[in-house]
């Protein structure tokens, strides 16, 4: 009786055990690699999927809806991502690079995959990446004001300071002739 | 009388420790009354909560056995939900680079049947003999993220180890914290290991090769000085002797002319240095000058140019 409840519980271990392994677990990064984000410019958002499950997962399917079109333009990569395998202990990445259309804070949430932990199931697991969080969203001015080089504002200060320099310099001109001058004179 | 004096001196140094047993006795007995009363404070605490408790659990249909968890004050886990921790930088956890980022992920499955809200994450350093003594507390990063039944959300959390901390080993607890529908709050230790800080590998320090350059230049200097002490005294005499000759030295008294020939004939003497100490000497005021346009450089451009600032 004990023996046979032992092999029961064996095989039930097995069987889960079994189960457990060819299951795929997909976690999902998404990060912002940009430090300052502004706009009009490329913003690079980076997709890492990792696969820390014993099998392999199939069919999957990175979407993220969370850049509307009147926010923003994609400038390269898609929004939407397909592999139709993940092996185990294997991480993939997918980038996408778009463009804010406006200023203002903007709540960068999570994207989206499916995907199948086994292979022959109907079953589609459907899970959310990490979220960037909120941020903000400089405006193309402000931006242009702190960090551009100010070419056309040192042009005018060039200019500003031409006078300054040009009056002295052409005073001494003037004498230097007139004393070169009368130096070759005598 | 001497056996007086030996009762004396045994009596004397009895004294303390009779004090001490019955001060001893004292604060045990006061220990005993304390846990008394909060033995019975908890009884009076368990009382009051069961009525709740009992509501909670009927509410949360199923989470009865981690309600009951819940009593000893410590958060527990969910056992409807599934959590697991990857380090993706850097690798090998067991050893973080003291000030280099070490980020996770955490992935979170809900298998129960109503919606769990994980609300945050925090981390924090703890002695590694004693995991209830604090070293550090990392910020805790808010999600306030819905997972549904049977979906999956993943988590990033990121911390930086100070810089004085390299070499030591730390207890690394990272606790998830999130709660079901009923407003019930778990908590799951998803990493809790021991890690060693290590120094962070670095190809090129700035800092010790600045170091080097300002003790190759103080060398120099020391050089240039005991040249100047050693070898120009035979010159000295000789330069003094025509020197003296420029200036009204007649007048021992007057200390001010003294001193100006001093000076005249140490500025001459720096003049007819040899053109090597002269050429180190040029060479030590360009490594300092270098040094600090190099600072300057690195404060000015690390707002604009952080690419520049950790090139260098």
């Amino acid at each position: 009786m004990h023996s046979l409840a032992l092999l029961a519980l064996l095989i039930g271990s097995s069987v889960i055990t079994a189960q457990d392994d060819v299951s795929a677990n997909l976690l999902v990064s998404k990060t912002i690699l940009n430090k300052y984000v502004v706009q009009h410019k490329d913003i690079t958002v980076e997709y890492n999927i990792y696969n820390v499950g014993d099998g392999p997962a199939h069919n999957v399917l990175l979407r993220d809806a969370t850049f509307p079109p009147s926010d923003f333009k994609v400038i390269a990569g898609m929004p939407e991502a397909k592999w139709d395998v993940i092996a185990a202990g294997a991480n993939v990445t997918h980038a996408l690079v778009v463009e804010p259309h406006r200023p203002g804070y903007f709540n960068f949430s999570s994207a989206d995959i499916t995907y199948k932990t086994i292979e022959n199931t109907d079953e589609v697991q459907i899970g959310y990446s990490s979220a960037p969080g909120e941020g903000a969203i400089y405006g193309l001015e402000d931006y242009e004001r702190v960090f551009s080089p100010h070419i056309a504002d040192w042009a005018v200060i060039a200019l500003m300071t031409v006078p300054t320099l040009a009056f002295p310099y052409f005073l001494w001109l003037k004498s230097h002739k007139q004393y070169s001058g009368k130096s070759k004179r005598s | 009388m001497r056996l007086f004096s030996k009762i004396l001196l045994l009596v004397l140094i009895a004294f303390p420790t009779i004090l001490i047993q019955n001060k001893g006795l004292a604060t045990a007995q006061d220990a005993e009354d304390e846990a008394d009363v909060e033995s019975e404070d908890e009884v009076i605490n368990e009382q009051a909560d069961a009525p709740t408790d009992g509501e909670a659990a009927e509410a949360a249909d199923s989470d009865s056995a981690a309600e009951e968890e819940e009593d000893d004050g410590t958060l527990k886990k969910s056992p409807d939900a599934a959590t697991t921790l990857l380090f993706v930088k850097p690798d090998d956890y067991t050893n973080l680079p003291a000030g280099e980022l070490a980020s996770v992920i955490v992935g979170f499955t809900n298998n129960g049947k109503s919606d769990f809200v994980v609300q945050s994450m925090e981390a924090s350093f703890r002695y590694p003999q004693d995991f209830n003594y604090f070293m550090q507390n990392f910020t805790s990063a808010n999600y306030q993220k819905v997972v549904e039944p049977s979906r999956q959300a993943s988590f990033e959390y990121s911390l930086i180890p100070s810089d004085n901390f390299n070499g030591r080993p730390f207890g690394l607890v990272i606790d998830l914290i999130y709660e079901d529908a009923a407003g019930n709050l778990f908590k799951d230790s998803v990493f809790n290991e021991t890690v060693m800080i290590t120094d962070p590998v670095e190809g090129f320090d700035t800092e010790t090769f600045f170091l080097y350059v300002t003790l190759a230049g103080l060398a120099l200097l020391v050089v240039v000085a005991l040249q100047q002490t050693l070898f120009s005294s035979a010159v000295s005499s000789a330069l003094y002797s025509s020197s003296i000759s420029h200036f009204l030295y007649s007048d021992q008294t007057n200390y001010l002319s003294c001193a100006v020939v001093e000076l005249e004939f140490r500025v001459y003497n720096i003049k007819i240095m040899p053109n090597f100490y002269k050429i180190c000497l040029v060479l030590f005021m360009a490594f300092i000058a270098y040094n600090a346009l190099f600072r300057i450089i690195i404060l000015s451009t690390s707002t604009w140019c952080p690419t520049l600032h950790c090139i260098l």
